[in-house]
């Protein structure tokens, strides 16, 4: 059982590396985090922690999503997350396994991986052209929500990853924090 | 009847039952399938804690309540010691009753609403020199307290905001401090360690994590990035056996 269990996970890291062109060469990517350079390794997030971290960090990130609104309800993260899957408004029409590739695409195309990705599901999900503003209309995610979802569940995900925190810094951070990126998803 | 024909049949029987079993996964997973059968959406509890009703075998559908407080706050583990006591912003969980903090913020002027039906209070503003680390500036831009079945303090949680580093983890400090000096030693804690490191760069994070049999406290202080200030959050729970 273990084995098998073992087999199938690798299969799905070794196709989500397949869906990332998981060649020995660093991808090229043009995502916003492309150019960035952690402190650990000169290079980008997606070129340093590679597609199997990535697939880690969304999975936990979700995890915990799920856990702070079972624990608190709509307290901190608002009422966005519990709409997963239920099509109103119609930027929540994703059920949860495509949401969790599409999250996946982008976080791997802003980090600077490939434009789309082959997630643990086997589909491929577009990164590059996935529309923020789109995708949380009607959502009306607040600025203090956005904040704690940042705080409390994106930083300790890619800790609790292994990601160090000097990385954090010099290669995630900036893409999260930037002004327009935070206006693409809070307020609309 | 041949063997050919009876290989044919046999092939049309489970091709059948295998089309059939993927029509009817793929409907049971539709919104509006999910919804007739009273499943919540995809694995998310409502707002009161509880979970849906059906079952799902790719884990749609419910979720384990325990799983997620788990996840949250730790888990009820035998193996590590009781709490000398279980504090919370002055409060002891468990033991303090929404009469009490309501009475509380009645006494000090401090505006509360009840939310989720009645089984959390939010405060807001609360005076630092109300807490028990009140020597430092840094108030509560709001506290949720959260009563089990309406009547004992289950857990509380707060949210500070602050511009200066230095404040910002004197606070954390502070509130670290009160609740070893009642609970226990800290079970974890890593991040950054001064103001001066949390100030270096955006989303550096401290934390330290208390981990009991019964209790559970989690403060993190995190540079929210320029112009954006500091955040520090805290959560007290009680754990359940």
């Amino acid at each position: 059982m273990f084995m098998k269990t073992a087999l199938l996970t690798a299969g799905l890291v070794a196709t989500m590396g397949m869906g990332c062109g998981g060649d020995d060469a660093p991808a090229v990517g043009t995502g916003p985090g492309a150019k960035l350079k952690c402190t650990s390794s000169g290079m980008n997030a997606f070129d340093t922690y590679g597609a199997a971290a990535f697939v880690a960090v969304n999975e936990e990130a979700v995890s915990e999503t799920l856990a702070e609104v079972g624990a608190h309800g709509t307290t901190n993260l608002g009422d966005s997350f519990t709409k997963i899957g239920t099509g109103t408004p119609p930027s929540t029409a994703d059920a949860l396994p495509a949401f969790k590739g599409k999250l996946a695409a982008f976080l791997v195309y802003a980090y600077g991986g490939p434009d789309s990705t082959t997630y643990t599901d086997g589909v491929l999900y577009a990164g590059k052209t996935q529309d923020m503003v789109a995708e949380h209309t009607g959502l009306n995610i607040t600025s203090a929500e956005f904040d704690y979802f940042i705080a409390m569940i994106v930083v300790p995900s890619l800790l609790a990853k292994g990601v160090s925190m000097d990385d954090v810094t010099s290669c995630f951070a900036p893409v999260v924090t930037d002004a327009s990126f935070k206006a693409s998803i809070v307020g609309h | 009847m041949t063997t050919t024909s009876m290989l044919r049949r046999v092939l049309y029987w489970t091709g059948g039952v295998l089309a059939l079993a993927t029509v009817l996964t793929v409907a049971i997973h539709l919104a509006p399938v999910r919804e007739a059968l009273g499943w919540k959406p995809l694995g998310v509890a409502d707002a009161t804690g509880g979970t849906s009703s059906g079952w799902c075998p790719f884990g749609f559908g419910s979720t384990d309540a325990s799983a997620k407080v788990a996840i949250t706050h730790a888990p009820h583990d035998p193996a590590q010691p009781r709490a000398h006591a279980r504090p919370a912003l002055g409060f002891t969980l468990d033991a303090t009753t929404k009469a009490d903090v309501t009475a509380w913020a009645t006494a000090h002027q401090i505006a509360c609403k009840a939310t989720q039906g009645g089984a959390t209070l939010e405060c807001s503003d609360v005076p630092a020199a109300l807490l028990p680390s009140g020597e430092n500036k840094l108030g509560l831009e709001t506290a949720w307290f959260f009563f089990a079945g309406g009547a004992k303090l289950e857990s509380v949680q707060t949210i500070r905001r602050g511009a200066d580093p230095t404040t910002v983890v004197a606070a954390f400090d502070d509130a670290q401090a009160a609740v070893t000096a009642q609970a226990g030693a800290p079970t974890v804690r890593d991040g950054v360690t001064d103001a001066g490191d949390l100030a270096r760069g955006a989303l550096r994070q401290a934390r330290v994590e208390y981990r009991f049999q019964d209790y559970h406290a989690l403060m993190r202080a995190t540079n929210m990035g320029a112009a954006k200030g500091y955040l520090l959050t805290e959560t007290y729970a009680a754990v359940l056996d």
